[in-house]
């Protein structure tokens, strides 16, 4: 039940400027505890959550496609869903437009639109 | 067996120094192991021949470069790995004052391996620093490898005007390690580089393929093995050339070992199996697995992916050894890539990646 019409998360503000790893084991910012502990809670929360990448150094296809793909594969949401509720944005920097492009390619390839 | 009385023991080491010095030629190198052995002379408190020693001793090749001495490199790495895992020797001693070139990967590889050695608390001797190149020493030294020998460079000369030219041009950043994907270690060598090149652009991609590196040391390198994940990471600057080495290494299995137990039918179905095929056929294997095909992406998108993303700014070089494979991606910028497979007779342990990049404007 969502409550809040929009939220944001900034990566590198709320989470870590240095996102790194699939899982728990890889790192302490992994794409997993990302996934559960800052996507989701937003995604139940509010109608609309803009996710910026704007301040990290970086961002792997592991990272991104379990915080991201993760959503579909693990949490049960899917890409209609994910497509109307869900902003990903590189802010200022264009030089991160890559990660924000993968981003929406591995929720694409984990609903098996790809 | 009788325990060794302390008296034996120490005749015992002796023994191996001196033995490992009657196969020396060079008077330098026989000065070299007086000073190991603190100038003593051996003593023996009777006539029975000693008994195996606990001390490995081990001297560097003259040429430290897997570009240049493949087999020399992966020959110190080898005796020296096996004898972590042997542990059998409580004491190594390292003599490198016979190297008079070395690489950045050489470097990398020969550090990470005393750091495994040193980390399992058994006692590293570094031989005859005084005597080290006085070239490689400054290299070593800018690495932090002297931090980690626990011992400081003694000794050396004033370097030639030409030396110290060499020396300026090619800086050698500080070596970093680490068990996990930590961004912030890649971020501190970025910052190291940025003060010797003098550059500041953001690397997003280069990041990338680092952590992605490092996530697979995480994931796979050390899944068949008692220890836990380690990697080290390093870089090199040549000013002349404007052209930056990133390496980075683990002591894992390597890929030759752990593609086969991961993906067995993928590896049934390869035309060739050797090590080299395996290297590259590792970089494609997402594209054809239906089980976890989502993992595996970050070594086709990120590490080898780094050279398209690196687009047409500059010449890009991707190369990843392992076992007794090589695999080398060529880009010049503006063109394709191109592929190129080698196979050694030795194996190298673990896997090094390592990616040359071209910083011209």
């Amino acid at each position: 039940m969502t409550s809040q019409v929009r939220e944001q998360i900034s990566v590198a503000r709320d989470f870590s400027p240095y996102p790194a790893g699939r899982y728990e084991d890889d790192g302490d910012y992994c794409g997993q505890r990302f996934r559960e502990g800052h996507l989701v809670p937003a995604l139940r929360r509010a109608e609309c959550v803009e996710v910026s990448f704007e301040g990290v150094y970086g961002c792997g296809s592991s990272f991104l496609d379990e915080a991201f793909g993760g959503l579909v594969r693990e949490d049960g949401f899917t890409k209609e869903q994910l497509d109307r509720q869900l902003v990903i944005s590189a802010g200022d920097d264009s030089s991160l437009a890559d990660s924000v492009k993968l981003a929406d390619e591995y929720i694409a390839r984990a609903a098996g639109h790809a | 067996m009788k325990k060794p009385t302390v008296k034996r023991t120490h005749w015992n080491r002796i023994h191996a120094l001196n033995s490992f010095r009657r196969k020396l030629v060079s008077a330098s190198k026989a000065k070299a192991l007086r000073r190991a052995t603190g100038g003593r002379a051996p003593i023996a408190d009777d006539d029975t021949e000693p008994v195996v020693s606990d001390l490995l001793v081990v001297h560097c090749p003259e040429v430290f470069s897997l570009e240049e001495n493949f087999a020399g490199v992966a020959e110190v790495v080898t005796r020296i790995r096996t004898a972590v895992t042997r542990r059998k020797e409580k004491e190594l001693a390292i003599d490198m004052s016979g190297i008079r070139h070395m690489s950045t990967t050489g470097a990398l590889v020969l550090a990470a391996v005393l750091d495994l050695w040193s980390a399992g608390r058994e006692k590293l001797l570094p031989v005859a620093v005084d005597q080290w190149d006085s070239v490689v020493t400054r290299q070593l030294e800018d690495m932090g490898f002297f931090d980690l020998l626990r011992t400081t460079p003694t000794g050396q000369r004033v370097l030639a005007e030409e030396e110290r030219e060499g020396v300026e041009r090619v800086r050698y950043l500080k070596l970093r390690s680490g068990e996990k994907a930590e961004g912030i270690e890649f971020q501190a060598l970025h910052n190291d580089l940025n003060a010797v090149a003098g550059e500041s652009r953001p690397m997003p991609r280069l990041y990338a393929a680092v952590t992605e590196a490092m996530t697979n040391v995480a994931q796979h390198a050390y899944r068949a093995r008692a220890r836990r994940p380690q990697w080290w990471l390093t870089a090199s600057y040549d000013s002349r050339s404007r052209r930056v080495d990133v390496v980075i290494c683990d002591l894992g299995a390597g890929i030759p070992t752990t593609l086969p137990r991961r993906h067995g039918e993928f590896v049934k179905r390869l035309a060739r199996n050797d090590d080299a095929h395996l290297i590259q056929a590792a970089h494609e294997i997402h594209r054809t697995q239906s089980k976890d095909a989502h993992r595996g992406v970050g070594l086709n998108n990120d590490i080898r992916g780094f050279m398209d993303g690196f687009g047409d700014q500059g010449d890009v070089t991707y190369r990843v050894v392992s076992g007794r494979g090589e695999y080398i991606c060529t880009k010049p910028a503006g063109l394709n890539r191109t592929d190129r497979l080698l196979t050694h007779n030795m194996a190298l342990s673990g896997t090094l990646i390592q990616w040359t990049i071209d910083l011209r404007p």
